[in-house]
């Protein structure tokens, strides 16, 4: 006896439709290699939207640096400067190899494999950010810097830990991006991914060198 | 599928934040919070003596009012649920995060009610905990919102065909997500803009909650009213 599936369950209203959109609008993002926004325009509003937020941070910590600029001069001399670069660096070197990743993948060099290992290089680095990260504040909770011990640090760790969770998203995205770069037919919208995430990665990247100038820099 | 049902869902995104309005802003003062959180503890009793009835009010409005935000978030949940075929996973997430969110904003509204039960009757140090504990579940405790927000959004994004939201929503969806995230500053801060009147943890945090809630309270309707959508959907639940 076969079950009646059809009758009973409920069947995808759009599981036959191919191209073309329910409501008349067309399926868009058509890959063109210049004279393109990078991505998508939704990624953009993500981040500027995203930006916003970071701005607003950045706002109230020049603010309350303003009133507490010992606080945050104590503060500051605390910090390894040489931690903040070194991260820099590894940043900066990760979005290098990002853009040079997705230049592979479009130019089809053989089977991806390049663009795997630039995108697993930009991994390291970011890998690596994390390390560094995490003994930094190994470091500064040993010495009884936490959150809550001054106003300095209170904007520390909620900015560096806001921008640590951005770049752990962004690691899965370069991720995917490794496995996605292998794939025999890339496609349009695997390009489109591809760019969505490299934007992404650079937006970690500016929002780090703003931190580390504001933070580790500013006498 | 009901396009009134939808309708009606669609339209207690906006009655939830004209309720907010009135109960939290208005009669019970949260916002911005009359009780600052620098106050000693027998100065925040007094104010629980002396606004006792209106807060009181303004809570039951304010409880209200979350209980709508789940009923709104159905109709997202139902709209990105047509596209998700046989195994709707982020629409489960959608809906299990909205309401364990709902659920935890309730207990919030019933901490406050606590609070404002026998303020000068007890020890005003209790009072004071129990209007800290309120606000540091309001504001702390913002994963399932997180969620919630991301799912909405990855749901549209990994939408392979034509999204029953525009792309770019899905994007705006998870930027509003990550942006609740500050809120968790209330549990360190007891001043400045992290603090439970800050401009980052109270203020951007319910600016941005509202603001999503607006976005796809139009998003929404524009659908639910369009030709098409619904009528198509009407046609397979009668196949």
């Amino acid at each position: 006896m076969s079950v009646q599936l059809e009758e009973d369950s409920f069947r995808d209203p759009f599981a036959s439709v191919t191209s073309g959109a329910p409501n008349g609008r067309p399926r868009s993002i058509r890959y063109e290699p210049r004279g393109h926004v990078p991505g998508e325009v939704g990624i953009w509003v993500f981040i500027f939207w995203d930006m916003w937020l970071f701005t607003m941070l950045f706002a109230v910590t020049l603010y309350t640096r303003g009133q507490h600029p010992a606080s945050f001069e104590h503060g500051r001399t605390t910090l390894a400067l040489w931690a903040g670069t070194i991260n820099s660096a590894l940043l900066l070197t990760g979005s290098l190899f990002v853009v040079e990743g997705i230049r592979a993948v479009r130019r089809a060099i053989p089977d991806g494999i390049r663009a795997r290992k630039l995108f697993g290089v930009a991994m390291l680095c970011g890998l690596g950010f994390v390390a560094n990260k995490g003994f930094e504040w190994a470091r500064l909770m040993h010495d009884h810097h936490t959150p809550g011990s001054t106003d300095f640090f209170t904007f520390f760790y909620v900015l560096t830990g806001f921008h640590l969770l951005h770049l752990l998203l962004g690691m899965a995205g370069l991720g995917y991006m490794r496995r996605a770069a292998s794939r025999p037919e890339i496609g349009t919208g695997g390009i489109r991914n591809l760019e969505v995430v490299g934007c992404y990665w650079h937006l970690v990247d500016l929002l780090w060198v703003v931190i580390f100038a504001i933070l580790y820099t500013l006498r | 599928m009901s396009r009134t049902a939808q309708l009606f869902c669609i339209w207690a995104g906006p009655a939830f934040i004209v309720l907010f309005a009135i109960g939290s802003v208005w009669l019970a003062r949260l916002f911005p919070p009359a009780v600052r959180p620098q106050w000693s503890a027998l100065h925040t009793a007094q104010w629980y003596a002396d606004h006792t009835t209106t807060f009181r009010i303004g809570l039951v409005l304010t409880c209200m009012a979350y209980g709508l935000m789940c009923t709104w978030g159905c109709a997202m949940a139902a709209q990105t649920r047509r596209k998700e075929g046989m195994f709707p996973t982020w629409t489960y997430v959608q809906l299990v995060n909205m309401a364990a969110g709902t659920a935890q904003i309730v207990v919030m509204a019933g901490v406050f009610a606590v609070a404002a039960y026998r303020p000068m009757h007890i020890d005003p140090n209790t009072t004071q905990m129990l209007n800290d504990l309120g606000w540091l579940l309001l504001l702390g405790t913002w994963i399932t919102f997180t969620v919630w927000a991301i799912a909405l959004g990855m749901a549209i994004l990994t939408d392979k065909t034509d999204p029953v939201f525009p792309r770019w929503s899905g994007y705006v969806s998870i930027a509003a997500g990550l942006g609740f995230i500050p809120g968790s500053g209330v549990w360190f801060a007891k001043h400045g803009a992290f603090g439970w009147e800050g401009a980052i943890a109270l203020w951007w945090v319910f600016l941005e909650f509202g603001a999503w809630v607006l976005l796809f309270t139009w998003l929404s309707y524009r659908n639910v009213t369009k030709k098409g959508w619904v009528n198509q959907q009407d046609l397979a639940g009668a196949a």
